[in-house]
């Protein structure tokens, strides 16, 4: 046999009107299709010839793919139409005749548009599971979390989000693609192929390309775990934080971990997002002491955000207020300088501060008698977090 | 179980369901059987014959007899008799409504709503045969 030349399909495999058109317009030019494989297909060159492709969906099950194949019967109706099987690409099978006198594949529009029944609810069917995921599930299951997920996402993830979406929009043309085409066929009228069907194709064709490339820089990234955070042990970490610590609450002094506590439950994560240039998730269980004398011994969780824009921040504070703060009845004080404060009540007291783009959550208590509670410590986290 | 009958049938699944209430038989006879019937007017694809076959074993209008080898031979069910009994009364009714129109004298004017002289109230149901 003679030496295939691999080319891309320019459509998607789902465009049975743009696949039929530049198949016919290969073979025009003398190159005969002989294989399909992972949306590359197999030529061989000849003369240039008057054949005609047609894709006939295939009756098999959603899973089958490029590796199936036309029954006997399938196959040897077809034949003794002067219709040969070529090979499968995705849920069709290509059939190729050069005979002008054979009769079409599908002679009826309408039965054509009855085979397709099953894509078009696949099709449909991808759409839904698409839109439950981008916008059923966040609602249902991610309440509190939105607005956090979209500011700290790291970078990568942003990857996967943006395929999603890329995949949502790909699923809705292939639904809408299919619904049009059975439209048609259901009202008498046969595919049509041509030059404009091609030019669509390729649109079609670039955006599953755009999809494609951009999962493989996520799984790339992935791999290289390039902007994905990872917890520092708060001892070794040497850079300001632009809010209070421990130490600061108690006016200074020497801060000792237990040794079991010392990277496990002292660590500082930082991280820089597309969306939000800084986010520090900070968790540290320590004591301070000044001239030996223990002056606080306690545990600090901090979750700062300086976002991008002050909507998404607003947005953070609201998903911290209904995630950190619920089932408390926070209080609304009103200090100068800060846009919003909230403070619950109870033994593990937490704070909420807005200025601008700027969003932290607190939660701080101490151990026994010793050290400031979260009405002295008040003050300073403010200071801080105007400062920082 | 077969899934929901046809809503309608076109004239190829017509055709085919007219030849397996003759015999049993094999989808390349029924095509032939179409093929025979209308003066070679109507020929059948074959992507159209077997997606016909397959959509009429779904839905319970046929059944598989035999295999041999690649040919596969189908008998008409009950359901499948009821199907094309149904579409025979519906074309019959189609021919009736047309010959009995056709018998009335060609106005020029357009049918006022109703249909008028030659409307509804004019024309008497035709019984069928």
């Amino acid at each position: 046999m003679a030496r295939l030349r691999w080319r891309p399909f320019p459509c998607p495999d789902y465009d049975l009107e743009g696949t039929e058109s530049w198949l016919q317009a290969m073979a025009a030019k003398g190159w005969l299709l002989r294989e399909s494989f992972a949306g590359l297909a197999g030529f061989t060159q000849g003369a240039p010839d008057a054949v005609r492709y047609r894709l006939n969906a295939t009756r098999g099950s959603v899973l089958d793919g490029d590796w199936a194949a036309p029954d006997g019967e399938e196959k040897a109706l077809s034949a003794a139409a002067g219709w040969h099987y070529v090979c499968a690409r995705g849920k069709f099978f290509i059939y190729a005749c050069d005979d002008a006198a054979a009769p079409e594949l599908h002679t009826d529009p309408a039965v054509q548009a009855l085979q397709l029944e099953r894509l078009r609810r696949d099709a449909w069917a991808s759409v839904g599971s698409g839109l439950f995921f981008a916008a059923i599930y966040p609602l249902l299951w991610l309440p509190g979390k939105i607005w956090r997920i979209f500011a700290a996402l790291p970078q990568y993830l942003s990857g996967l989000v943006l395929v999603s979406a890329i995949g949502l929009t790909v699923a809705l043309c292939r639904a809408f693609y299919l619904w049009g085409l059975s439209r048609r066929l259901r009202g008498g009228q046969a595919p049509v192929r041509g030059a404009r069907q091609r030019r669509r194709g390729r649109r079609l064709q670039g955006l599953q390309a755009m999809e494609t490339m951009v999962l493989l820089l996520f799984v790339a990234a992935l791999f290289a775990r390039r902007g994905v955070p990872t917890a520092q042990p708060l001892p070794e970490y040497t850079d300001p934080l632009p809010f209070a610590t421990l130490a600061d609450l108690a006016g200074g002094g020497t801060v000792e971990w237990e040794p079991e506590d010392r990277y496990i439950h002292n660590t500082v994560t930082v991280s820089h997002t597309l969306t939000a240039p800084a986010v520090y998730e900070l968790e540290q269980h320590a004591a301070v002491r000044q001239e030996g004398q223990p002056v606080l011994s306690g545990g600090l969780y901090v979750d700062y955000y300086e976002t991008r824009w002050e909507w998404l921040a607003k947005g953070v504070a609201r998903d911290l207020r209904a995630d950190w703060l619920q089932g408390e009845h926070a209080e609304r004080l009103l200090l100068p300088g800060i846009d919003e404060t909230w403070l619950t009540p109870g033994p593990y007291r937490q704070l909420l501060l807005r200025r601008g783009c700027r969003v932290m959550s607190v939660t701080f208590f101490t151990a026994g008698e010793q050290g400031p509670t979260m009405d002295d410590a008040l003050p300073v986290f403010v200071e801080r977090f105007l400062a920082g | 179980m077969p899934k929901k009958a046809l809503e309608s049938l076109t004239e190829s699944m017509f055709y085919v369901l007219m030849a397996f209430s003759v015999a049993e038989c094999c989808g390349a006879e029924a095509a032939q059987f179409a093929a025979a019937r209308t003066g070679g007017a109507l020929r059948l694809g074959p992507a159209t014959l077997y997606t016909i076959l397959a959509k009429f074993l779904e839905v319970g209008y046929l059944t598989e007899t035999s295999v041999d080898g690649r040919k596969r031979t189908y008998a008409i069910t009950a359901a499948g008799r009821d199907a094309y009994a149904a579409e025979l009364r519906r074309l019959r009714r189609i021919v009736a409504d047309a010959e009995a129109a056709a018998a009335l004298p060609y106005a020029a004017k357009p049918l006022p709503e109703g249909g008028g002289a030659h409307g509804a109230a004019a024309l008497a149901p035709v019984p069928l045969p």
